[in-house]
């Protein structure tokens, strides 16, 4: 076949153009992110948010459980009788609001990503076998999943945790737990669609077992839409925390969360304000940074948007 | 005819496979609100038989049950009746482990380039996938065995770690035939290889496909929508209506002396690309909608739309007979007595 | 002046982040009253486009950059979007390949039908109803009424296709853009609608834009051919001249290649290589890779698309710039 070479031509690359291609599709997300302004927000957002985590010991200026009943309730600085020392107030036991905002964030990430780790883990796995296998299997767990639907999330979470001993794990395990149901669903539907393409039948015609065909075939295709997914229930997950924390049940005093701030600040919002409304702050900012972050990433996963 | 095509089995290895009495029914009643049962007869009770080295076209319009007949010889879909033999095996009742041993024998070239193939791996990963899966070769080996099915198919070697999106629809269709090759089968099924092709890319995967065929001595099932396109790769074609097999013949036979009304009404419906020619045939056209499979109507499953129907299409089911050596037709009626 | 619709120079582009893909690169053409005009080239060959860009219908990241349609005395690249509205449906309408999603699903067929009537036409319920009755019958569905009852899916593809028709036609448009109306339907039903489009326009004097990529389709109900390759026209003709006598090398190709009931020896004619991707164009000639009488000229000028001696006839090729040495060159080829 003659043909061959001019057929190929237009895609005829050396090595070294092949390699600046694959530099190129970093290019072309990166250039992707310049472009979406809500892409880059969200992304300065979560970068910041992740680095003050980590360094919460060297950029808080106070320790955050230090109690100081010299200085309690002082406003922020800008407000009339507030010090540059707490620039952003003292909560009623007098410690410094930003230190605890500072250490707050850990516990936010630290819950946001590992119930997503544990829910997404659950989820697929659930959503792979019901959605590849069908017929009772299929049945048995979506059921399971449509009750699990019809209750609150926040009410299973309840029930949960005053049964277990509330702490850190527990309530990711709990957050995790309840909130799989999302993964599965939208595994489930993927993995329907997908298994009836043409190149899983190929791989069934070829002789490829199922859990070849699970994991090499349909998996790398949902992937994508559970990366877009989890982001955004890391936001889920983070206001949960915040929640059940708020209502006592989830993170228990004396660690830090933003949830708890906001529920210790409660009874003093009519006078002082500011205990409740920073971490309130906080807690929206990490969110619309992690949905944004979330709507930049579902945009570059999308292999239709990705060229050559 | 059963019985022609019975008396040659035994004696006959010439014969690679051989399908007896066929059938696919899909359950479609209403689970809740019924209790009476309604089965769509995708495939209503098809014998065939298909020769060392022959390709057999199988045409039909949609509906007419042609991919499950693909399905159910690629073992993809399980027959409610009948039998499938592969040089006497019977696929049907064989079980995962030996069906799987045995499909290396058998595989398949999809429609839609651009859904066969997984857009995550690549084309390299794509093509060795049955060699590693049937632990075929390994490292090197494998890596010349499917740079030389690359080859086979006209694809660059160069390209081998690509993924299946940088290339176009025929090149795309070259990686799956160099996926069905690789276990070196017997048989190959197509399902409709070239409809979703463009024009002047059509011919090229057609010559591709003759020529395979004349270098590994394949055996084809062509499936396809319409007559031109199995016309040039066939030895012998079946016309398919609603779950059945209406004619059967050579290629000769069939576009020298079609005799089944279905048939010509097909054969009248292709364009011809002569402008002049215009409107001759319009009336040959055959008229109204494909019936619902779920629903077919009595008798003769084509009376309703059949220029010549009488009371005695609409009541008896006509019999598959042999009008001419090695022609079957299902109709009540000779095409001349019409 | 017969002319309908003037299309000249169009450019339409759409700008993504891997570059500018010219899909419509000069485009210029014209339709003249009561006749079917085909656009007939491959995927990607802008042909589609080509409509949609008559329509106004090019979305984002698509834009024409370049050109004017003009239509009854108005550019309709330069009127508002709401005179644009009023034209579309109403003056032109469109068909298109798929009739299940381009009709509601959630709609009745007839409440589809009376909707258009009663926004362009300004008619009232009653007397809308009345008249897409009356339409269900002229596209030859029997039963008019119970279909006019009916939801889209319970109709099968090709009275999908009749109600398509009956709805683009049914405020008696003066051109109707039919994008693949053929292709997703069966042989024996892609007969019926174009005997019944072919039947239509001739009662209703509408000219038609037909798209397509099966030269069977042209030869059955075109009068003019304008052949696409990579966003370009490479030769118009009326249809006899265009099937008994192609011009373009590409033309050739295709016809040679479009699968027929014909005996063939050996194997099938083609064209080598693959339809080339928009936003990869080779220089020169658009087609020289695939060409098999390209010359050194080729690969470096892009040919004009020229009149024909003494005809309508165009055609973009080197091989007819001198058209006496290029017919001799053609037939040595």
């Amino acid at each position: 076949m003659e043909a061959n070479n001019a057929e190929l031509s237009p895609y005829h690359v050396d090595k070294k153009v092949k390699k600046s291609m694959k530099n190129n599709k970093y290019r072309t997300y990166i250039k992707k992110l310049i472009k979406s302004k809500t892409g880059i927000v969200g992304f300065v957002l979560v970068l910041s948010i992740c680095f003050i985590a980590m360094l919460a010991p060297l950029l808080a200026p106070y320790d955050p459980y230090k109690i100081n009943a010299a200085q309690m309730l002082i406003p922020p600085v800008w407000i009339d009788g507030g010090t540059s020392n707490h620039i952003l107030g003292t909560d009623n036991l007098g410690r410094d609001i930003l230190s605890r905002l500072i250490y707050g964030s850990r516990i936010s990430i630290i819950v946001g990503i590992l119930s997503v780790v544990v829910a997404g883990f659950i989820g697929v796995v659930f959503g792979l076998i019901a959605g590849y296998y069908g017929g009772f299997i299929d049945t048995v767990v979506m059921r399971l999943v449509d009750s699990f639907l019809s209750v609150p999330t926040i009410l299973f979470c309840l029930v949960f945790l005053t049964v277990l001993n509330p702490g850190l794990f527990t309530l990711i395990f709990v957050i995790g737990v309840t909130s799989w149901v999302m993964y599965a669903r939208l595994v489930r539907g993927e993995t329907l669609s997908i298994r009836e393409r043409e190149y899983v039948k190929a791989a069934r015609t070829i002789g490829v077992s199922n859990l070849k065909i699970i994991t090499r075939h349909i998996f790398p295709n949902v992937i994508s839409s559970v990366i877009v997914i989890s982001t955004l229930s890391v936001a889920a997950s983070i206001i949960t925390e915040s929640s059940l924390s708020f209502l006592g049940l989830g993170i228990q005093p004396p660690t830090i969360s933003w949830g708890i701030m906001l529920s210790e600040g409660r009874e003093y919002i009519a006078t002082s304000w500011w205990l409740s409304t920073f971490p309130g702050i906080a807690i929206t900012l990490t969110v619309l940074g992690i949905i944004f972050l979330g709507e930049w990433l579902r945009d570059v996963l999308d292999p239709r948007s990705r060229g050559m | 005819m059963q019985k022609t095509l019975k008396s040659n089995i035994e004696d006959d290895n010439t014969q690679l496979l051989y399908l007896e009495d066929v059938k696919k029914y899909f359950d479609v009643s209403d689970r809740i609100f019924s209790r009476k049962k309604e089965y769509l007869k995708a495939v209503d009770g098809i014998s065939l038989k298909v020769n060392k080295g022959e390709t057999l076209g199988i045409v039909g319009e949609s509906g007419c049950g042609k991919s499950t007949l693909g399905n159910l010889i690629m073992g993809l879909l399980k027959p409610t009746e009948g039998k499938i033999l592969l040089e006497g095996t019977d696929l049907t009742t064989l079980n995962a482990k030996h069906l799987k041993k045995k499909r290396s024998e058998f595989q398949m070239i999809f429609q839609d380039p651009f859904s066969s193939l997984n857009p995550r791996m690549r084309v390299f990963d794509i093509i060795a996938e049955p060699l590693i899966t049937h632990k075929i070769v390994k490292g090197k080996e494998l890596e010349q065995r499917v740079l030389n099915l690359m080859e086979d198919v006209g694809l660059d070697v160069s390209y081998s770690d690509r993924f299946p999106h940088e290339f176009s629809g025929g090149q795309r269709q070259r990686i799956g035939i160099a996926r069905a090759l690789a276990l070196k089968p017997k048989l190959i099924v197509c399902d409709e290889p070239i409809s979703a092709l463009d024009v002047s890319i059509q011919s090229q995967i057609l010559n591709l496909l003759s020529n395979l065929q004349r270098k590994y001595q394949l055996t084809y099932i062509f499936i396809a929508h319409g007559l031109p396109a199995v016309k040039h790769i066939s030895n012998r074609i079946a016309v398919m209506y609603l779950g059945s097999i209406v004619e059967l013949t050579t290629k000769d036979q069939l576009f020298r002396n079609p005799m089944h009304p279905y048939t010509r009404g097909l054969l009248s419906s292709i364009p011809i690309l002569d402008p002049t020619l215009r409107g001759n045939k319009q009336n040959n056209l055959i008229e109204g909608d494909i019936p619902s499979p779920v629903n077919p109507p009595s008798g003769c499953k084509f009376h309703n739309r059949c220029p010549f129907a009488t009371d005695k299409c609409k009541e008896e089911i006509p019999s598959f007979t042999e009008r001419e050596p090695g022609h079957f037709v299902s109709c009540h009626y000779s095409i001349f007595d019409l | 002046m017969n002319k309908l619709l003037e299309v000249n120079q169009l450019k339409t582009y759409f700008f993504t982040d891997n570059g500018t893909i010219p899909s419509v690169d000069g485009v210029s053409f014209s339709i003249d009253k009561g006749q079917t005009t085909a656009i007939v080239g491959e995927s990607g060959c802008g042909k589609s486009v080509t409509s949609y860009s008559i329509m106004r219908l090019v979305d984002s990241p698509g834009k024409i950059v370049n050109g004017e349609v003009q239509f009854e005395g108005k550019d309709l690249t330069k009127v508002t979007e709401k005179e644009m509205r009023t034209v579309r449906g109403n003056e032109i309408s469109m068909i298109f390949q798929e009739p299940l999603t381009s009709l509601n699903p959630v709609i009745k067929i007839g409440n589809q039908l009376d909707e258009i009537l009663i926004l362009h036409q300004k008619m009232s319920r009653i007397k809308a109803k009345k008249q897409s009755i009356a339409m269900l019958q002229k596209v030859g569905i029997p039963r008019g009424e119970q279909i006019y009852r009916s939801y889209p899916h319970e109709l099968s593809g090709g009275m999908r296709q009749r109600v398509m028709i009956a709805m683009a036609l049914s405020c008696n448009p003066k051109l109707l853009i039919a994008d693949e109306p053929t292709t997703a339907l069966d042989v024996t039903i892609q007969a019926q609608i174009l005997k019944l489009m072919k039947k239509l326009t001739e009662d209703y004097q509408t000219s038609i834009l037909l798209i397509t990529h099966d030269l069977g389709v042209v030869a059955e109900i075109a009068d003019r051919v304008i052949v696409m390759y990579s966003g370009q026209v490479v030769e118009e003709a009326d249809v006899f001249t265009l099937f008994a006598n192609p011009k373009h090398p590409y033309t050739r190709g295709l016809l040679a290649s479009t699968l027929q009931l014909d005996e063939y020896k050996g194997n099938l004619d083609t064209i080598q290589g693959n339809v080339p991707s928009p936003s990869n164009k080779p220089t020169g000639c658009y087609f020289h890779p695939r060409c098999p009488v390209a010359k050194d000229i080729c690969r470096k000028e892009m040919p004009q698309l020229k009149n024909l001696e003494q005809t309508n006839n165009r055609v973009r090729c080197w091989l007819f710039e001198d058209e006496k040495e290029g017919l001799l060159h053609a037939e040595n080829a």
